[in-house]
């Protein structure tokens, strides 16, 4: 005799409401997850409609909508598309999947009711600094909702340990500076501090009338004073970041599956060890030098055009704007006074600036000639 | 409205307390009930049977102790009683707690690693059970290329109890600046586990030729003058030694320019 063919075996559909509503979130959290964490791709071609929360130029990389709590804003209240909810199709049934918004206006920026709330923790036990309080329901199972929390899983990366070098070393066969962090985990901003994220410092602090109210500034680089970047850094657990983690991060390492190499090489750029076949070294030799869009994506010098959150200047780990772009503010605690990386998009290609290790002095005022950006890193213990 | 009627009929109607719809843990578990074991003994007394440990939509981490009384001459009594998470569960055994569920015949629990259950049949033998899903214990990942902080120290997402716990338990002070939040000692030997994350304004090491320095709450500082000295490694020396003294090597730690290490016993100063 054959054997009887089994049946498919089903999820039974849970007998309580609370519990079906546990079980519909659950399956969205993926689809919560990939709209929060790749904003970027639910960006639409034709821009958002939430000029409170976003007014997009094309100055603006994508990436700048990952973890961005005012694209999510713009998302739940039909700036990106007409019907936000996340469909979910669970039991045979279609659950729709909402965030409530459920949180006080942000009276500076707009007064409407916000789908998340910005926080820093008060008591020790939550195990993130900072973070977003979303609360979510399901238009099918009212009367329940889930608060949760989003954490800001796109603004740093790791640092792996390895031997690192930092600074230049004038001849070759001179080792310089030459560290570890074996043991240590540190992780780096990507990008530098923007204006957006200085605003929710301001907030959190009880400083709203001292917000950036201008949306069209909010993804470019905050410049505070080096005071202020301090305790920005600070409050959130986390500290400027420094001159010798800037080079490491932005030094290719030769072999990146030996961290303990023999000898620790200090390339010119990040994307090429000799600065002579690079478009900086071609400017140094050649005046008329015309720089093309390719060179301006390494590198934003002088005659680029202006663009914020492009990805094209990423390092070996994943660290952008490591050569042009803006001047920035790194801590020192080598040499305290070479507290600045000068290569920006203020200088031309042809600046002795645009190499790696090459550090300046800044007195910690910012100017017009000399608006200095800053980023934060922060070393977690095991 | 039928729907829940015909719940009620059937007594499958879960009055598991709402504040568990995702709880974090189980913890301090009876060491003598087994799970789907009905509790019958010691008769008339009250026991601590496991606490349920979970974080408010304030962002406060809270636990329930929860106490049977075991039935006997009376009728069987559960009782819950929300403390903060360092509180102590014994204190509350013999005061009334947040919720009482009374008159129990049989009661029976049962904790895995994602669910919760309590099975309580009455004295009238009508039958509740209450079901939680269990969060679970973050595991931290590996640390590799393109890891974010975020995610090396939690889930991605956290589910919060849907209620603020405010009015229980007693607020949980961060540490002050200058307490020791990880006891390194001179031989390399790390007592107790971190605290440092209970640091308000962050923490600084003070390297001692271990592969981790002693850490202090407060802001970082290191390399100046009269600070404790930068940590520079142990690895880029490619010497044979795993830990290093500083007075005979203290290669391990580095300072500004124009200052000095300087070895007090195995920690390394600027001067």
């Amino acid at each position: 005799m054959r054997p009887r063919p089994h049946a498919p075996t089903r999820a039974k559909r849970p007998e309580t409401p609370e519990k079906l509503f546990t079980q519909v979130i659950e399956a969205a959290k993926p689809r919560l997850l990939k709209l929060w964490e790749e904003g970027d791709r639910y960006f639409p071609k034709k821009g958002v409609k939430c000029d409170e929360e976003i007014l997009h130029d094309n100055s603006i990389g994508r990436s700048y909508y990952q973890c961005n709590p005012h694209f999510w804003q713009c998302y739940w209240q039909n700036g990106v598309v007409q019907n936000p909810a996340l469909e979910i199709e669970l039991f045979g049934q279609k659950f729709h999947v909402s965030a409530k918004a459920n949180f006080e206006p942000i009276a500076p920026l707009s007064q409407n009711a916000r789908y998340y709330e910005a926080f820093k923790r008060t008591e020790p036990g939550f195990p993130l600094n900072y973070g977003y309080v979303v609360e979510m329901e399901v238009k099918e199972i009212s009367g329940i909702s889930q608060p949760m929390v989003l954490s800001d899983s796109c603004r740093d990366t790791y640092l792996p340990q390895r031997i690192y070098g930092y600074g230049k070393v004038k001849d070759r066969r001179e080792e310089g500076f030459i560290w570890d962090n074996f043991g240590r985990h540190l992780f780096l901003d990507k990008f530098y501090v923007t204006n957006r994220q200085v605003n929710e410092w301001r907030l959190l602090k009880g400083e709203a009338d001292r917000i950036e109210t201008d949306r069209k500034k909010w993804p470019h680089p905050a410049l505070i004073s080096r005071k202020e970047q301090n305790a920005y850094c600070t409050f959130y657990g986390k500290r400027v970041l420094e001159a010798k983690l800037f080079d490491a991060a932005a030094m290719y390492p030769t072999d990146l599956k030996n961290p303990l190499p023999e000898k620790v090489y200090r390339p010119d750029t990040p994307w090429q060890r000799d600065i002579t076949k690079t478009f900086l070294g071609m400017s140094r030799i050649n005046p008329d030098y015309q720089l093309t869009p390719l060179d301006c994506q390494l590198a934003q010098v002088e005659g680029c055009k202006e663009r914020y959150f492009s990805t094209d200047s990423a390092s070996w780990m994943g660290l952008l704007y490591t050569l042009g772009f803006y001047p920035e503010h790194l801590v020192n605690d080598i040499d305290p006074k070479m507290n600045l990386k000068k290569s920006s998009r203020f200088l031309a290609a042809n600046s002795e600036a645009h190499s790696l290790g090459s550090l300046y002095h800044w007195d910690g005022k910012q100017t017009p000639d000399l608006p200095v950006a800053f980023r934060c890193y922060e070393e977690v213990i095991q | 409205v039928i729907y829940f009627l015909f719940l009620f009929s059937l007594n499958l109607f879960a009055a598991t307390p709402s504040h568990w719809s995702n709880i974090l843990m189980v913890t301090e578990q009876h060491e003598f009930y087994k799970n789907f074991e009905p509790i019958l003994k010691p008769a008339n007394s009250w026991q601590h049977l496991f606490s349920v440990s979970y974080i408010d939509r304030d962002l406060k981490r809270f636990k329930d102790c929860v106490f049977y009384k075991v039935p006997g001459e009376q009728a069987g009594i559960l009782k819950i009683k929300t403390l903060s998470e360092n509180e102590k569960c014994d204190g509350s055994l013999l005061n009334p707690g947040d919720l009482e569920v009374q008159n129990i015949k049989f009661l029976q629990y049962a904790a895995f690693d994602n669910k919760l259950s309590i099975d309580i049949t009455f004295n009238d033998f009508k039958n509740e059970k209450w079901v939680a899903s269990i969060q679970g214990t973050f595991r931290r990942p590996e640390p590799k290329l393109h890891l974010s902080s975020a995610e090396f120290k939690a889930s991605k997402l956290i589910f919060l109890s849907p209620k603020s716990q405010a009015k229980a338990g007693k607020k949980r002070p961060f540490l002050k600046d200058g307490t020791i939040c990880l006891d390194v000692n001179d031989d390399c030997v790390i007592p107790a586990a971190s605290h440092c994350d209970q640091c308000e304004n962050g923490w600084y090491e003070v390297p001692n030729g271990c592969v981790a320095g002693p850490k202090f709450c407060g802001p970082h500082k290191c390399g100046g003058k009269n600070q404790p000295a930068c940590n520079r490694g142990l690895k880029w020396q490619r010497a044979s030694e795993e830990n290093l003294d500083c007075q005979l090597n203290s290669s391990f730690a580095y300072c500004s320019k124009n200052l000095k290490v300087f070895c007090e016993g195995k920690k390394a100063f600027c001067r």
